[in-house]
């Protein structure tokens, strides 16, 4: 008898889930906004997985970004404006393009490679950056090395012709060498020199950088005019020229032979990726895809502690009355008059001199301000079940306070705080937002609103970089806007009483 | 005669006073109650900041550029040599600190930071100076603030009034095409943050179309002359302006409309409309006026709130005001200035709500003559 009773009840509360479902589902705003978080979801943990955490911590080193093309928008760009833009590309001179020569003296051992890298290039701008690097290996004394560009018209120039530096570690040492031509001094002098005997132009001792791109790239007619760049289409050849002089008693014959052993070149485009790049060259992409784990850890945690320190003191509030309630009143009070943004500046700023920031300081930090507003309804709510009939009968029984707050009280405001958990996200995520645009969020990790930061700091408004500015502020939108849509669903359908306020 | 009169006059000034006596009692609780609120939040802050060592640090800050000072001011000081340079300092630093209590622990001077905060009192700031070259952190404040409130106060004015207007439209017809557009209009813009569309509208309105300045507060040199300076802030205000309305009309609409729809299942519309009053009539004469009350608090709680809101705003439209302070202490670091600016935010913020609780009690009597609850 008993047992069909309470098997009766479970049908009752499954009945009520069934129930909440069929008008969940009809609540069209409700399902979207669940879509869309699941699809944030989904986003999130595929950039988990793609990008896992150890590599995005390293956001802020510059010496990952450096073979980015800096602030140049998506790729997608150019099907818009129906054109085709330089992208990125890297070019590896392949082994079989290497000659070597060592000539094995009686007392000295000369070695001569020449190593070749040859690529197309036939879009109608340049790129925005060339970015040279090899890697050689040597014995004793320090190797020269010639760096020529051949253009498909047969131009020979000469960039840069130079004595390594001496390694540190060796023998064999191993050297690492970057060239920029466009910040390169000796390459600008050589180009300003290839363009007085080549063109008889007077040229300043130096090129200017926004020369350099043009005499590499541009037809010879161009060159010469001051117009924009034409670009000369076809194969064009890059040379590296590598020499070295050792003595045979430097030379330890277990030793390898002087070499190149890699040489690659990096022009960078003036498209990246599926959503751009900004300043320092960091792909937007990666940023902003990490960005939504982020905002759904922050808000969602937030909103979950937040809603569980209201409910918690709104229901002993408005059960218990009196001094209790009173006191927690007050404190409500005051919090609620609180300016919060002002605040919370200054609390992280604070804990930042500290040297204590992160998401979790800061998941704390909105949690504080969170509370108040959900304490002030369930306080309400609390006051409204405590004198209706059934919790008169419950005591009549002989039910105490415990069993009232658990059996009674808890149930009831539970629909209220789920739909409250959701309705707090949008505001949390802004909050965050303007924190670490401010820079007082997390210090390493990206987030939407430290790019929007960044941006601001990089000048990306005036200087109409959007995809930098429109992409990660849309995220935040969408997901303030999912969690609102949902919440507002829930609280239609979970909680009646309040519609007829 | 005269005296009389004047007796008379007095008696009836006393008679006028005892009948507001409850809006009286009324304002005086409320003062009473957030003054109290006041003096929490600034002790809390105090204690906080004291904590962590701030309040302290932004004192030795200033002792030793007091110090510094000091040995500018005295004329021997370039005769001495580095030792005595350095044995004055520390000993200056020493009196000085002994002097401001700093050698006792933090607590003990806490009244004395209270009372300093109340009076507005910050002291200098480290790198920050006025554009009047002044380094004390009041004065810069007191420089900023006007310009904070003419933007803010301006755009929400203009947002508020396009709002109603746009509210008196669709209240008409309920649930309309136009209705459910206007409330759309209104859940998405509501989740746009102002300075994040700031940014997009300067992209437009700037860089592509270069229509207006994408930024500042006056032109650099400032325009001379009584016209040509105002025009020339109102140039610089029309982004910005422009942008805080496009975000929070739809807002004002969604909310006003509400509030006249409740007003509209009220007896005395019914009553107004069965007397054969005219549609509009009803609309402005007694819909509207018995909206008022809600609206206005809206509009005061929404200029307070922008206050907030305005860090990010102004310092993306680089309009030097208060909330373009808090954004330039951060970066620099400025740790007078950022107290202090912490301390006025939240000194505003309750004196603006008491100054709402006394408007919102002058429009509405019902709150003035109800029995106060606990």
């Amino acid at each position: 008898m008993k047992k069909k009773a309470i098997s009766g009840l479970r049908g009752e509360r499954y009945r009520g889930i069934r129930e909440f479902l069929k008008e969940f589902r009809r609540s069209r705003s409700g399902v979207l906004g669940l879509a869309m978080i699941l699809a944030f979801a989904v986003i999130s943990a595929y950039a988990t997985v793609r990008y896992p955490y150890s590599e995005v911590i390293k956001w802020n080193e510059p010496r990952l970004w450096k073979e980015n093309p800096t602030n140049v928008p998506p790729t997608w760009i150019q099907t818009i404006v129906n054109k085709a833009l330089p992208e990125t590309a890297t070019y590896v001179a392949p082994e079989n393009t290497k000659a070597n020569l060592t000539y094995r003296g009686a007392t000295s051992i000369i070695t001569t490679v020449d190593h070749l890298l040859s690529f197309r290039y036939s879009y109608g701008e340049t790129p925005t950056n060339v970015i040279v690097s090899f890697k050689v290996q040597y014995n004793k004394s320090s190797p020269s090395v010639i760096l020529t560009w051949i253009k498909p018209d047969g131009t020979n120039i000469e960039l840069v012709s130079f004595i390594l530096e001496r390694g540190v570690v060796g023998p064999p040492y191993f050297i690492t060498n970057d060239l920029f031509p466009l910040y390169d001094d000796q390459i600008k002098r050589n180009l300003a020199a290839f363009l007085r005997t080549a063109f008889n132009l007077t040229q300043a001792g130096e090129l200017e950088s926004n020369m350099v791109l043009k005499v590499l790239f541009g037809t010879n007619q161009s060159i010469i005019s001051s117009g924009p760049v034409e670009v000369l289409k076809g194969s064009y050849r890059l040379r590296l020229s590598f020499q070295s002089f050792n003595l045979v008693s430097d030379f330890p014959s277990s030793n390898p032979v002087d070499d190149i052993q890699t040489f690659k070149m990096v022009l960078t485009g003036k498209v990246y990726g599926a959503m751009g790049t900004d300043d320092k060259g960091r792909d937007l992409f990666i940023g902003i895809l990490w960005g939504a784990p982020i905002a759904l850890l922050i808000g969602l945690l937030t909103s979950v502690i937040s809603v569980a320190i209201g409910v918690f003191l709104g229901i002993f509030s408005g059960f218990y009355g009196g001094t209790v309630d009173n006191a927690i009143q007050r404190v409500t009070d005051y919090f609620l008059i609180l300016p919060v943004l002002p605040l919370l500046i200054f609390l992280s700023f604070i804990l930042g001199t500290t040297g204590g920031r992160s998401i979790w300081v800061l998941i704390v930090l909105l949690s504080v301000f969170g509370w108040p507003g959900i304490t002030k309804v369930v306080r309400s709510l609390a006051l409204q079940i405590r004198e209706s009939g059934y919790v008169e009968a419950a005591r009549a029984l002989g039910a105490s306070n415990f069993s009232v707050l658990l059996r009674h009280l808890l149930p009831q405001t539970l629909p209220y705080a789920f739909a409250n958990i959701a309705l707090s996200v949008p505001g949390v995520i802004f909050a965050e937002a303007s924190l670490s645009f401010l820079n007082l969020g997390d210090p390493v990790l990206p987030t939407w609103g430290k790019i929007l930061g960044d941006a601001q700091m990089g000048g990306a408004a005036v200087a109409g970089y959007w995809w930098w500015v429109l992409i990660p502020g849309l995220c935040i939108i969408l997901v303030a806007m999912s969690f609102a849509l949902l919440g507002n669903a829930l609280d239609r359908i979970l909680t009646p009483r309040l519609r007829k306020r | 005669m005269m005296a009389k009169r004047v007796k008379r006059g007095v008696k009836r000034a006393f008679q006028a006073l005892a009948n507001q006596w409850p809006f009286i009692k009324y304002i005086i609780r409320r003062s009473i109650v957030l003054f109290i609120v006041l003096i929490a939040v600034m002790l809390s802050l105090i204690l906080i900041a004291g904590g962590f060592g701030i309040m302290d640090r932004i004192q030795r800050l200033q002792i030793h550029r007091d110090v510094l000072d000091m040995i500018r001011a005295n004329p021997n000081s370039g005769r001495w040599t580095s030792e005595e340079r350095q044995a004055f300092i520390s000993n200056m630093t020493a009196l000085l600190e002994k002097a401001r209590g700093l050698d006792q622990p933090f607590y003990t001077r806490t009244f004395g930071y209270l009372y300093q905060v109340l009076v507005w009192d910050f002291g200098q700031a480290q790198t920050l100076t006025s554009s009047s070259g002044s380094s004390l952190v009041r004065d810069m404040i007191i420089e900023r603030l006007p310009r904070t409130i003419l933007l803010f106060t301006t755009a929400t004015l203009i947002s508020a009034f396009i709002g109603i207007a746009v509210a008196l439209v669709v209240a008409r017809k309920p649930l309309s095409i136009l209705d459910r557009a206007t409330s759309t209009f209104a859940v998405v813009t509501n989740s746009i943050p102002w300075w994040w569309f700031g940014m997009l509208m300067i992209i437009l309105f700037s860089f592509y179309l270069k229509l207006l300045p994408s930024g500042g507060y006056v032109s650099v040199p400032a325009p001379e002359g009584s016209l040509a300076l105002p025009l020339d802030i109102l140039k610089h205000m029309t982004l910005p302006t422009l942008t805080i309305v496009l975000v929070s009309f739809g807002g004002w609409a969604y909310v006003v409309r509400s509030i006249l729809l409740d007003v509209f299942q009220q007896d005395f519309i019914l009553f107004a409309r069965a007397k054969g009053l005219k549609e509009r009539v009803v609309m402005y004469r007694h819909a509207l006026r018995a909206a008022m009350p809600p609206v206005v608090t809206m509009l005061l709680f929404s200029i307070v709130g922008s206050l907030g809101g305005a860090i990010i705003t102004e310092t993306i439209f680089d309009w030097q005001g208060m909330g373009m302070l808090f954004y330039q202490a951060i970066s620099l670091q400025d740790l007078p200035v950022l107290v202090a600016l912490t301390f006025v935010s939240a000194f505003l913020t309750i004196v603006v709500i008491l100054l709402l609780d006394i408007i919102y009690a002058f429009l509405d009597p019902r709150v003035r003559t109800a029995p106060v609850a606990a």
